[in-house]
C-alpha cells in the first residue's frame, strides 16, 4: 500500500486518538461518574463517562483485530458488549488505567496502519451491523472514537471545564 | 485508485453525512435555536442550526482542497451571519447538495488527487488526509447535536454503520 495513503489515516486516526486522551485526561474526579445522557431503558452506568471512555478504547482495541471472535481485553478489562450480552465491567476503571490502555491502543493502532498492505487491507471482516473491508473498518473506527470523544469534550465544556482544542493532526511523539 | 479503496471511504463519509442529517431531521422546531455553548463573540455561533450549517459549510470548503475563493451556494453567506437563522429546510437542501457532491468528489479520485497537497493555515495535508479530516470534523458535530437532542429527551438517534443507499431508501 502506497505510504501517502498509510501517513493519511495515520495522522489523522493518531489525532483523535490523542484528542480522546486530552479529553480523558482533562475529566475532573467529580465527572468520572456523570452521565452524559438519560437511560431509561438501559443500565446509567453505560452513560458515565468512564464508562463511554472505556466502551470507546474496548472497540477501538477490538476493532484493530478484526474480528469479535477470540478479543479479549487486557487485565483488568473485561468484555462488554458483545453477542447480546451485556456485562457490566466489575468494576469503575480508574483515569489511569484507561489512559494507560489508550496509550497501547494507539501504539497498536499505528503499528496496524505502517504494517498495512493492499491484502490485509482488503480482507473481509464481518460484524453483527455488517461486512466491510478492514480498510473500512479502520476509517469506522476511527470515526466511532471520534465520535464519543468529541461527546465526552461537550460534556466537559457543559460542565465549565476548560475542554482541550480540537486536535488537527497526530502529535509527533519526540515533540 | 483502487475501487475497494473508494468504497471504503465513502461508505464512512457517507456514513457521518447521514448521522448529520438523522440529527437535523430530529431537531423539533423548539431546538433550532438552543445554544449547544456559549460563543463569547456573538451567540448565534453557538446555536443548533449555525453548528449544523458550519458543519456543512466545510464540508461543502473541503471538497474543493482550498478555501480560497469559496464561496456557498444562495442563500448562504461566507464570513458572516444572517439577520435570521437559516431555516431547517434551507439546512436540509444544502446537506443533500453536499452529499450528492461528495459521493461524486470519492468516486472521482485518482492516485494523483489524492496525494496533491491542500494548504491551510493550520495543516497541509494530502487531498485524502483532508477527506478524513473532514469526515471526522462532521462526525464530531453530528455526535454533539445528537448529544444535545438527547440531553432535551429528544430519542430516535442510532449509530449509523454504512452510508445509507438513498437509490432505495428515500425518506
Amino acid at each position: 500500500m502506497d505510504t501517502y495513503l498509510k501517513t493519511s489515516i495515520w495522522q489523522q486516526f493518531g489525532a483523535v486518538i490523542d484528542y480522546l486522551s486530552d479529553t480523558v485526561s482533562a475529566c475532573p474526579d467529580q465527572l468520572w461518574l456523570a452521565p452524559l445522557w438519560q437511560t431509561p431503558n438501559a443500565k446509567p452506568e453505560r452513560a458515565q463517562f468512564w464508562y463511554v471512555a472505556y466502551h470507546t478504547l474496548f472497540w477501538l482495541d477490538l476493532y484493530l483485530t478484526g474480528a469479535e471472535e477470540g478479543f479479549l481485553p487486557p487485565a483488568p478489562f473485561t468484555l462488554i458488549e458483545q453477542y447480546g450480552d451485556d456485562p457490566l465491567p466489575e468494576r469503575v476503571y480508574t483515569k489511569a488505567e484507561l489512559l494507560a490502555y489508550l496509550k497501547d491502543g494507539r501504539k497498536k493502532c499505528k503499528a496496524t496502519i505502517e504494517a498495512l498492505t493492499d491484502e490485509t487491507a482488503q480482507r473481509r471482516c464481518q460484524f453483527g451491523w455488517g461486512e466491510c473491508s478492514f480498510l473500512e473498518l479502520l476509517i469506522y473506527n476511527l470515526r466511532h472514537v471520534h465520535g464519543h470523544a468529541s461527546q465526552l469534550n461537550m460534556l466537559l465544556g457543559q460542565n465549565g471545564i476548560s475542554s482541550p482544542d480540537y486536535v488537527t493532526q497526530v502529535t509527533n511523539e519526540a515533540s | 485508485m483502487d475501487t475497494y479503496l473508494k468504497t471504503s471511504i465513502w461508505q464512512q463519509f457517507g456514513a457521518a453525512i447521514d448521522t448529520l442529517d438523522d440529527a437535523i431531521n430530529l431537531c423539533p422546531d423548539h431546538l433550532w435555536t438552543v445554544v449547544m455553548w456559549k460563543d463569547t463573540e456573538d451567540a448565534r455561533y453557538g446555536q443548533f442550526w449555525f453548528i449544523a450549517y458550519h458543519t456543512l459549510f466545510w464540508l461543502d470548503l473541503f471538497l474543493t482542497g482550498s478555501s480560497d475563493g469559496f464561496v456557498p451556494p444562495p442563500p448562504f453567506i461566507r464570513g458572516k451571519l444572517p439577520e435570521k437563522p437559516y431555516t431547517k429546510d434551507q439546512v436540509q437542501s444544502y446537506l443533500n447538495q453536499c452529499r450528492s457532491k461528495c459521493q461524486a468528489t470519492i468516486e472521482a479520485l485518482t492516485d494523483e488527487k489524492a496525494r496533491q497537497i491542500c494548504t491551510f493555515e493550520w495543516m497541509e495535508p494530502t487531498f485524502l488526509e483532508l477527506q478524513l479530516y473532514s469526515m471526522r470534523h462532521i462526525q464530531e458535530h453530528a455526535a454533539q447535536l445528537n448529544l444535545v437532542l438527547g440531553q432535551h429527551d429528544i430519542t430516535g438517534m442510532d449509530w449509523i454503520a454504512k452510508a445509507r443507499d438513498k437509490a432505495t431508501d428515500q425518506k
